[in-house]
């Protein structure tokens, strides 16, 4: 057996139904037991496990000191959701005063204590895994806890969502209906989720990490304009989940 | 003039586009030399008819060989793709395609169609596949699915020829093509006499018409004017017993020209292909070149998977409860993963893996089967999504320099 | 239609594998492991040629022969050295005790061409886990000696502690007519040979460069070296063998992800003559 623990942070805690989901197969349920998660067991402090799911990203010195203490105790981190892995749509904020953006949410906003920064748990600790999605797709949780079980992990399979819409025999809808979409320079682990409703992949794995640099990222740009996107929607769109890494490429070099 | 004749005078217009397009023009139009099965096969012993008669064809061969299902591209809710047919008349006969670098789109103005983004290879080699289901105890659970027969219908001469590159690298080594590709009982290829823009069949030498390898072929001469050939004994029998008309000299002269025009057109867009390998030898390392030609290319492989000939294929195991399905995938050479090993990177860096994209269709497959495995249809070319143009980086390998 | 086409070897289905008992494991260094694999039936396997483990549920990885293989009773006796470098190997490493169960499905690839270099000096560089490879040429040659030449053994690790097979390489040294070269990347403690690379060595052995095979394996850096330095010494381009690694996930050459330059490693290799890829070996990311 196991032992699990859920921790969450700054996040819509649209994962953690899929975590709660992933717990109702027997076969993993049998393997794992669940020790700390504060939507399911009424436990006040993380004690020791062998792994912990950390979702959603870091606002505050609170969070960043929790989760340091979180990773002393567990013998595996895995990050969930694109707010743990890239800071997620939270992240937006960045750059702005966090006075006014304060000031813009809460009716009192001298009783909030949050950075200006946004930080993904990646920036804090070593992860041992990582999942992201907004939310997670579950199949890759239950295929992460299954294949745990027996010593291993999920192959990592680095791509991005034209790769699952392709495999899955859409046409593609940026260029066959000039529909805007954010497939190529997004993520896969979806399946291709939008464009299987004739819609475009608005990014919400996040942008890729790797294969990105500055003249890619502004050639797709000027390809989301040329079919008729906004400036402003484009980077908003772009920046939308994975703005760590969106600004990481943006500054210089590769992601 | 007679048959043989046009067929020369179609030959000679092709050739001296070659030849203008090396800078070595000059007479060669000779009828005696001519090999007349190069172009069109079975000394062009051509037929006539219209799509009903396409109709009553693939029927007569349906029960001459019994209960075979029919494959081919089908227009379903304004959208073309390849897969089985419930009827020979899903075939798309009203519609043409508008195809540009990342652009396609299906207009009803037209009647031609060439291709859509999916090819034959959806059926011989299915993007996920089941190659093997174990037990936890390590015993294997069988599951093979039934025998099937297969009739592939309105394929064009490029996805024949990719088909003949896929059989090179997989046929009698995976399981899955194998199968699949025996289970083809008969080939109905549809001729190309006008190319869509981003296609270059003819300078690879895979189409606009197709001489082996193929059992009935038909060409659009007009919207319901078909010329048919046969390429096998099963074919010469469907249509004899079709009961089909021989076509007349002007069927034959309108067949030949559109098909050299089809040619030049094709031609004059790139560069002598036949130069390349030297070109490609030369680059090889030439990493700022590789890195300029893929200065907008986002690594999606969206060109791998529309690609008639990309083959390749990433193992992934599924845990169900109980078992495990491996499933072969595929796998597309521009993205990140391909070279990806535990503990390094054979490809790190996006431009190796464009250069390997090169490379395989035009270095590497004519020493692993035999002819260069790109045919020339464009879809890498109209499917990327940013417009990355193939013919850009093939141009610029032979004209040297770096634009 | 006629469709003339080939099926070569064509079984029902080539992923299928048999089922393997783990009879003994060893610690070889840290994070690599010598395997015992048993199994019934005989089973024909090459010195440089591979098979694909599988692990339930997480997938397969080639592993190279590293021990000639024992036929008895019945059964085969196959030995493979693993280091941990990913999620398959890891299981194998941690997980896999003996008494349990593995897929194995080989051999693949070409292996080291021993018959063409008898009755001639034979020269194996080694680094790292790329020692393993090598290791079943040294016993063939150790069992077959008079077929041979003059044999230099040159083998090199990060750290002492990193090399595999420290019990046994004395034997090695001790083998008629063969000289035992070792080396470390870095100082240790009671180490009393080289300091440096591997490929250091090369310049020290006595040998018959006419009439001479090397055979060569490690990472890809270290190949490159030594063939600089193997040219540099003046032996000839077709005598130098490397042995490749790539991403491989099919072994019998379907999958395209092995290729190295118009070559599948899986099937056209692992084992290399340096005059056959001297176009690719050098240029980067090929």
């Amino acid at each position: 057996m196991y032992r699990v623990a859920v921790v969450k942070l700054t996040s819509c805690s649209g994962c953690i139904n899929e975590i709660v989901y992933a717990f109702t197969f027997s076969d993993i349920v049998s393997k794992y037991r669940i020790e700390y998660f504060t939507e399911l067991v009424d436990v006040e402090e993380m004690g020791g496990v062998d792994i912990v799911f950390i979702e959603g990203s870091i606002s505050n010195k609170h969070q960043e000191e929790l989760v340091k203490s979180v990773r002393a105790k567990a013998g595996f981190v895995v990050a969930i959701g694109t707010c743990a892995v890239m800071g997620g749509v939270q992240s937006l904020r960045v750059g702005s005063d966090v006075n006014d953006v304060k000031k813009a949410v809460y009716a009192e906003p001298q009783y909030i204590e949050v950075y200006s920064d946004v930080k993904p748990v990646t920036d804090v600790i070593k992860v041992d895994f990582v999942i992201p999605g907004c939310p997670i797709n579950g199949s890759a949780l239950t295929s992460f806890l299954r294949k745990y079980a027996f010593g291993g992990l999920p192959i990592a399979v680095h791509e991005s969502v034209c790769a699952e819409c392709k495999r899955r025999g859409l046409e593609c809808v940026l260029v066959a209906r000039g529909v805007p979409c954010l497939g190529p320079v997004t993520v896969s682990g979806c399946g291709a989720i939008c464009p299987s409703f004739g819609r475009g992949c608005y990014g919400c794995y996040g942008i890729k990490y790797f294969d990105l640099n500055r003249e890619k990222l502004e050639a797709f740009s000027r390809r989301l304009a040329e079919l008729g996107m906004d400036r402003d929607d484009i980077d908003a769109l772009l920046k939308g989940y994975g703005f760590k890494v969106y600004s990481a490429i943006m500054r210089g070099g590769e992601a | 003039m007679d048959n043989e004749c046009y067929l020369h005078k179609a030959k000679y217009v092709m050739l001296e586009t070659r030849l203008l397009n090396t800078g070595l023009a000059k007479k060669v139009w000779s009828c005696s030399t001519m090999n007349t099965n190069e172009l069109c096969g079975n000394n062009c012993n051509l037929f006539v008819g219209g799509f009903k008669d396409l109709g009553t064809v693939v029927k007569l061969l349906q029960e001459d060989l019994g209960g075979v299902r029919l494959f081919g591209y089908k227009l379903h809710n304004d959208r073309i793709e390849f897969g089985e047919m419930k009827d020979f008349d899903e075939i798309p006969t009203t519609v043409a395609d508008i195809q540009k670098p990342g652009y396609f789109r299906i207009s009803s103005t037209g009647y031609r169609f060439r291709h859509s983004f999916s090819s034959p290879k959806a059926f011989l080699l299915p993007p996920e596949h089941s190659i093997l289901t174990v037990s936890q105890g390590y015993e294997i659970v069988e599951d093979g699915d039934g025998e099937m027969g297969v009739v592939f219908l309105g394929i064009k001469p490029c996805d024949r020829k990719a088909m003949s590159i896929l059989d090179g690298i997989l046929y009698g080594k995976s399981p899955v093509y194998t199968k699949r590709r025996d289970s083809i009982k008969a080939i109905i290829v549809e001729e190309c006499l006008e190319p869509g823009e981003t296609c270059f069949c003819s300078a690879v030498k895979a189409g606009p018409t197709i001489s082996s390898g193929f059992d009935i072929a038909y060409a659009r001469l007009y919207k319901d004017t078909l010329v048919f050939k046969y390429g096998s004994s099963l074919g010469e029998k469907i249509l004899v017993k079709a009961g089909l008309q021989k076509a007349q000299d002007s069927h034959v002269k309108a067949y030949f020209e559109m098909v050299a025009n089809a040619i030049s057109m094709m031609n004059s867009r790139i560069s002598r292909v036949e130069e390349l390998q030297k070109a490609l030898k030369e680059r090889i390392g030439d990493k700022s070149f590789w890195e300029k030609v893929s200065s907008n290319c986002v690594g999606c492989g969206n060109c791998n998977y529309v690609c008639p000939t990309c083959f390749c294929t990433e193992i992934n195991d599924i845990v169900e409860e109980g078992y495990s399905k491996r499933i072969g995938m595929w796998l597309g050479c521009l993205t990140y993963t391909y070279g990806l090993v535990a503990g390094g990177h054979f490809r790190q860096e996006l431009y190796t893996r464009y250069r390997h994209f090169v490379l395989h269709k035009f270095l590497f497959y004519p020493k692993q089967v035999g002819d260069v495995g790109c045919v020339g249809c464009g879809r890498c070319i109209t499917w990327c999504p940013l417009g990355v143009d193939l013919r850009d980086t093939l141009n610029l390998l032979v004209e040297g320099g770096t634009r | 239609m006629k469709v003339e086409l080939q099926k070569d070897n064509y079984t029902a289905n080539p992923f299928v594998f048999r089922k393997a008992l783990v009879v003994n494991k060893v610690e070889e260094a840290p994070g690599i492991y010598t395997y015992f694999l048993k199994f019934d039936g005989e089973f024909k396997i090459l010195p440089g040629q591979f098979n694909m483990l599988y692990v339930y549920g997480l997938g397969e990885v080639p592993i190279s022969l590293s021990n000639l293989p024992i036929f008895r009773n019945g059964y085969t006796l196959l030995e493979h050295t693993v280091r941990v470098m990913g999620a398959v190997t890891k299981a194998i490493t941690l997980g896999l005790g003996i008494g349990s169960f593995i897929g194995i499905r080989g051999p693949y690839g070409n292996g080291w061409p021993l018959k063409d270099a008898e009755g001639r000096d034979i020269t194996i560089v080694g680094g790292g886990i790329g020692i393993a490879p090598l290791r079943p040429i040294i016993k063939y040659v150790e069992r077959e000696r008079e077929k041979f030449g003059r044999m230099n053994i040159l083998l090199g690790a990060r750290t002492p502690r990193d090399m595999p097979y420290k019990y046994e390489l004395d034997k090695y040294g001790a083998i008629l007519n063969t000289k035992l070269l070792l080396s470390s990347d870095t100082p240790a403690d009671g180490w009393v040979h080289h300091v440096g690379f591997v490929t250091d060595l090369i310049n020290n052995i006595d040998v018959n460069i006419k009439n001479s095979v090397v055979f060569v394996c490690g990472p890809e850096v270290m190949m490159r070296v030594a063939v600089k330095k193997l040219l540099g010494r003046g032996f000839r381009k077709e005598d130098i063998y490397l042995s490749l690694e790539r991403r491989m996930r099919c072994g019998i050459g379907v999958c395209g992800t092995c290729q190295f330059g118009h070559y599948f490693v899986c099937r056209d290799g692992p084992v290399f003559r340096y005059s056959d890829i001297e176009d690719y070996l050098w240029v980067e990311g090929i």
